[in-house]
């Protein structure tokens, strides 16, 4: 089926399978690697996308659905994510890498609707989307102080 | 797999009628990872239909079974009217599958498990559903007869939810999972208190959804309330399983135990 | 500018947070992709495979067993097959491969291959493996056996006067949930085949490779999402794959596991039966025996030293004269289970641990007093018959985690508490471990690492390792210890990914050795040029600007670049493999852990409040990444403890995915306090460490909180309802 939509602001015009999951059009036929495949059943949050400004797991959505979205990754969210990033590399969020995406977009979606800096709902908010190398400490700990230094 | 996404209503209803074993596609949460695991040949989009609403009505309340867990853990109809609802909403999975998941969806996926299905029941929900032979209302509580399985007519769809608006005195939600969050129900308790009786619900806890009659019947009638009695009533209500998840013995010790907190306070 | 010590941020963090890090699969691929045809039944032969007539696989490349000069995967023993030529042993035993243009075909193509077996009967548990009336392996089903003596355990155990005591504990099936599956690309190009892909250990693979036809094969990881030991050995299995696809294909092939697969297929922890059975006299083990089952799975793979290092843990180091242990690593008919943080110790840690909190209520005395009655002194032996060289330091690690946790006091707090309170118990408890740094026993001096360091023209220093990024922080450890003897900022090193072409195998990235071993070489590799520098050019630099002006003076002079540095066991290590008996470890870590958990009696929920913990690994590199790693190890080990179990039946994985095999999340993080002691003391092994002890504090403090004890992981509220029902 031929489809259309925006991705990081760009229009992309596509032929493809309607059953083709979003994670394979982004990852494979846009090159959009930032997000992760770690389960293929919205478990692990290493696939978050921002899709028509919600947040959600590229792994759980086919073509079908996609005509006219507005979708954006980590690749397209250079602004909104930096002082995020920052708060991760200063806070040593990062570890193997592979979730980290996930977790850049979670927060950025938290700042922009929640105001909480308590630890307790940082934790909650971060649920849906799994990191193994860390104890998400260092995460929750980064996502403080993106909200109450650099904010 | 042939897919099809009506853009009409009509479209849709022809299109499942004519294709009976089709699955309809709704926030997909549930049907794309049973792509994983079976084979389905035919596939219903109906996201371009217009059923993604909430409305309050005089003496009840209609949310378009395209509604989204998060459209209504953000409404503010609904905050008002049923914070047992706001209570389960949190607990149910992600921000990211919320924001995909609908009601019709968690509904018609009919499992044990399923989060919103024992506090609809304990409201006393009703589905709208529609079919190319018209419209019909139905009692939640009469929808599920087996397992996994829908008592529905060929071809029809559910396109709407209704609950009654009714004075709710107090309430009760409770989840059980091995983790803090994001489990999918062990065991879950609903439990509804107006001005002239008591509504329970169970999840995890039948083959089926259905209400706790028995449970309801001797609750609603007795003066005091007596723990035996009620170990006694569940028996008749539930019949948890052993599964991957948990054991039927659990299971049915903690909804006895759900029961008991929900009625502190309870005379 | 010294750099060992300081919080230097990850070297790697940019490219990680900007997404443009590539993993396997974010490679940019043009071939065919594989899928692997498995076994169908747990123990029986191939009878016939038929392709199905009607279904045209003219597009496919089908690699089988006769594709390979040798088909063994020696990993210890020479027992498992890349691909089964007829016999399998586990539901999931590769048979073939499949390649197409298009993923979407292999699925369907797999339709059409049957498979017809001659079935035998399966073995799925230790105690029928004991049996051995069904036979998988050798003629008692064992891959290892080992007798080990320490004393004389007999004297005690024939004798009426003392007290005995005996108690049993049982840990199941832990997988290891690195977010990234397994995954493979072997890219090739004018006859040439480079394997790059998801690994801990690039050296392995090619070794792997080069024993199929005696090809050298290029090897080089892509960035991995996290190993856990699970992309230690089972790499070498995906890599082959990749490269036999590629080599019969005459095309690039990728290989990438989905998480099913992964789940249901690959290594996990092995599964334990651990029996202590003591002598007490005045509240002091005087003698004790030891049976240490571990289920091996269908092959030997990294089994039999798995089981040497249970066997160096069980004890912990515990003060205890007399020992006799009988160990066995026994053949079930499951997917066969390899290395994981910890390799051995976390089972038999929670065992030794338990079994003392279990003598506190067998003699009434508190978790404190048991421990300290066997805290070591400079005659302790271990479990190898060797000194507890570290005595001090454990006995002080205790002592401080008495006072740092404030331990008795909580007891006596929450014993009053739960009197009052009846709907939520709460309880505290401890667990003393330890961690041996490196390969068991002879195992350094066997793998005789070596390390290569490159000066380059514009005074930047390469390191050319083996040791693979897998999250927890190895190129920026290394770079610190390179930089740290060269006074440079950390910007003045290069670190090359782990190419078997172009670096020296300093072994294999794991056993917690990678800061230690061959940070210790790479330090030495550069006193060697450190040295070399001074002594052509006279200039003894002090900072990054005469360090630069050293190295251009070096290079009119002079043309070596290359720095070297090999492993040599240390002269105080003695090793009798035979008999086991010596000194198993360079060095060991030490931990302590207090767990601090409440109990819903309405759900019977656990919930951990509070970890406090000490670690000893001497000087930590990078203290910060150090406690990151820490808390990462210890929520693996919260999850191992209360959730993390994977279910077989009949051979078969029941729960492959993450909504039935749950792994913590976030809001599941207690409290954590976390402190490093005796930081004067060189560097020691840190990433397996914290895996130990957690499992065994929680379990402690459950049953404390609950008043009955708990004798095999994990503890869910299933367990927690079914064992107060017994009381």
């Amino acid at each position: 089926m031929k489809i259309k939509f925006y991705v990081n602001d760009k229009l992309m015009e596509l032929d493809v399978a309607e059953d083709k999951r979003l994670i394979d059009i982004l990852r494979y036929e846009l090159k959009l690697t930032s997000l992760k495949e770690g389960c293929g059943e919205g478990e692990c949050g290493a696939c978050t996308i921002f899709f028509n400004s919600k947040l959600v797991n590229s792994c759980l959505i086919l073509a079908t659905q996609i005509d006219g979205a507005k979708i954006y990754t980590l690749e397209g969210l250079a602004k909104e994510a930096e002082k995020i990033k920052k708060a991760f590399i200063k806070k040593e969020a990062i570890q193997c890498g592979f979730c980290t995406s996930g977790f850049i977009l979670k927060t950025v979606d938290y700042m922009k609707s929640n105001s909480s800096s308590k630890q307790e709902d940082i934790k909650k908010a971060l649920d849906g989307n799994l990191c193994r190398c860390g104890g998400y400490y260092n995460i929750i700990e980064a996502i403080e102080y993106a909200m109450k230094k650099l904010n | 797999m042939q897919i099809y996404k009506p853009k009409k209503l009509k479209e849709a209803l022809n299109l499942y009628y004519e294709n009976p074993k089709a699955y309809l596609l709704a926030g997909g949460t549930d049907i794309v990872v049973l792509l994983k695991k079976i084979e389905i040949e035919t596939l219903i989009d109906i996201n371009s239909l217009k059923l993604n609403y909430i409305k309050e009505k005089r003496n009840s309340l209609t949310i378009g079974a395209l509604t989204t867990i998060s459209d209504m853990q953000n409404s503010k109809i609904i905050q008002k009217h049923f914070p047992i609802l706001i209570d389960t909403f949190r607990e149910f999975g992600s921000l990211q599958i919320r924001n995909m998941a609908t009601i019709g969806g968690n509904i018609a996926n009919a499992s044990p498990a399923g989060d919103l299905i024992p506090p609809l029941l304990a409201l006393n929900a009703s589905i709208k559903v529609k079919s190319i032979n018209g419209t019909r209302e139905i009692k939640l509580s009469k929808l599920y007869k087996e397992y996994k399985k829908l008592n529905l007519k060929r071809g029809e769809i559910i396109t709407e939810i209704k609950i009654p608006l009714i004075d709710i005195e107090s309430y009760y939600y409770k989840k059980i999972g091995k983790r803090e969050s994001l489990n999918i129900a062990v065991a879950s308790l609903a439990f509804i208190k107006t001005k002239d009786k008591i509504l329970f619900s169970a999840g995890s806890a039948h083959e089926y959804p259905k209400r706790l009659y028995n449970l309801e019947k001797y609750i609603n009638k007795t003066k005091k309330i007596d723990s035996n009695k009620i170990k006694k009533v569940l028996k008749e209500d539930i019949n948890p399983r052993d599964g991957l998840r948990s054991t039927a013995k659990y299971r049915n010790r903690v909804i006895f135990n759900m029961i008991m907190e929900s009625l502190n306070g309870v005379d | 500018m010294k750099l060992i010590g300081k919080n230097i941020t990850r070297l790697d963090s940019k490219e990680k947070v900007s997404g443009e890090a590539k993993f396997i699969d974010d490679y940019p691929f043009n071939g065919i992709y594989g899928l692997i045809i498995r076994s169908s039944i747990a123990h029986g032969e191939i009878e016939k495979i038929i392709f199905d007539k009607d279904f045209d696989f003219s597009n496919f490349v089908i690699v089988s067993h006769k594709d390979m000069k040798n088909n063994i995967n020696e990993v210890i023993l020479k027992d498992q097959p890349f691909l089964s030529e007829k016999v399998v042993k586990f539901i999931g035993e590769p048979i073939l491969i499949i390649g197409h243009k298009r993923k979407e075909k292999l699925k369907e193509a797999k339709k059409h291959i049957e498979i017809k077996y001659r079935e035998f009967k399966p073995i799925f548990s230790i105690e029928d493996s004991l049996k051995a009336d069904i036979k998988i392996f050798g003629d008692d089903n064992s891959f290892k056996t080992i007798i080990s003596e320490v004393g004389d355990t007999k004297r005690y155990f024939n004798s009426n006067k003392y007290k005995k005591f005996k108690r049993s504990y049982k840990t199941g099936h832990q997988e290891h949930i690195y977010l990234e599956p397994q995954g493979f690309i072997a890219f090739y190009k004018d006859g040439e085949i480079k394997v790059k892909g998801s690994m801990q250990c690039p050296f392995y693979v090619s070794g792997a490779i080069k024993s199929i036809n005696d090809e050298d094969i290029e090897v080089e990881p892509a960035t991995v999402g996290g190993g856990f030991g699970g992309k230690e050995d089972y790499p070498s299995i995906v890599g082959a794959y990749s490269y036999l696809l590629a080599k019969k294909a005459k095309e690039s092939a990728k290989i990438i596991y989905e998480r099913s697969e992964d789940i249901s297929y690959t290594t996990k922890r092995h599964p334990s039966f651990v029996t202590y059975e003591a002598v007490i006299a005045k509240n002091k083990i005087k003698a004790i025996k030891v049976k240490l089952l571990l289920d091996s799975g269908a092959y030997a793979s990294l089994s039999p030293v798995v089981l040497e290092r249970a066997i160096t843990h069980c004890l912990g180091f515990y003060d205890i004269e007399n020992i006799s242990i009988e160990a066995k690593a026994m053949a079930t008919n499951t997917p066969p289970n390899g290395a994981f943080r910890g390799f051995g110790a976390p089972q038999v840690m929670f065992a030794i641990e338990r079994f003392m909190d279990d003598l506190v209520k067998e003699l009434n005395i508190s978790p404190v007093e048991i421990r300290k009655k066997h805290l070591p002194n400079k005659k302790s032996l271990t479990s190898t018959h060797a000194l507890i060289r570290e005595y001090k330091e454990v006995q002080n690690i205790f002592t401080k985690a008495i006072e740092f946790s404030n331990f008795e006091k909580k007891e006596a707090k929450f014993r009053v508490q739960n009197r009052k309170n009846k709907s939520v118990k709460k309880g505290i408890g401890i667990s003393l471990f330890i961690h041996g740094t490196g390969f068991t026993g002879g195992g350094e001096a066997f793998l005789a690492s070596e390390v290569l360091i490159e000066l380059q023209k514009n005074g930047k220093v390469k390191i050319k390792v083996a040791s693979v990024e897998i999250g927890q922080g190895a190129v920026t450890i290394l770079s610190q210890r390179v930089a740290s003897v060269l006074n440079l900022p950390i910007s003045m090193i290069e670190f090359a990914t782990a190419n078997t072409k172009y670096n020296l195998n300093s072994g294999p990235t794991v056993a917690s050795r990678t800061a230690m071993v061959v940070g210790e070489l790479l330090e030495s590799a550069t006193v060697k040029l450190k040295k070399r520098l001074v002594n052509i050019t006279h200039i003894e630099f002090k900072n990054k600007k005469e360090y630069l002006k050293a190295v251009e003076a070096y290079f009119k002079v002079d043309d070596v670049v290359e720095f070297r540095e090999k492993f040599e066991q240390p002269k105080d290590i003695f090793w009798d493999e035979e008999n086991f008996k010596g000194q198993a470890y360079l060095k060991y870590s030490l931990g302590v852990n207090v767990a601090e958990v409440s109990v819903d009696l309405k759900t019977y929920k656990p919930k951990v409040d509070k970890i406090y913990a000490l670690f000893d690994i001497g000087l930590a590199i990078n203290p910060k990444l150090a406690k990151i790693q820490t808390q990462g190890g210890m929520m693996q080990a919260l999850g191992y403890a209360l959730m993390e179990k994977i279910i077989h039946k009949n051979g078969r994985v029941q729960n492959a995915n993450l909504s039935s095999y749950l792994i913590p999340m976030a809001s599941d993080v207690p409290k954590m306090k976390i402190e490093f002691i005796n930081t004067n003391s060189s560097p020691k092994g840190l990433g397996e460490l914290p895996m130990n002890g957690t499992a065994p504090a929680i379990a402690n403090a459950i049953s404390n909180a609950l008043g009955v004890e708990f004798d095999s992981l994990p503890i869910t509220p299933e367990t927690i309802m079914e064992k107060l029902n017994e009381n």
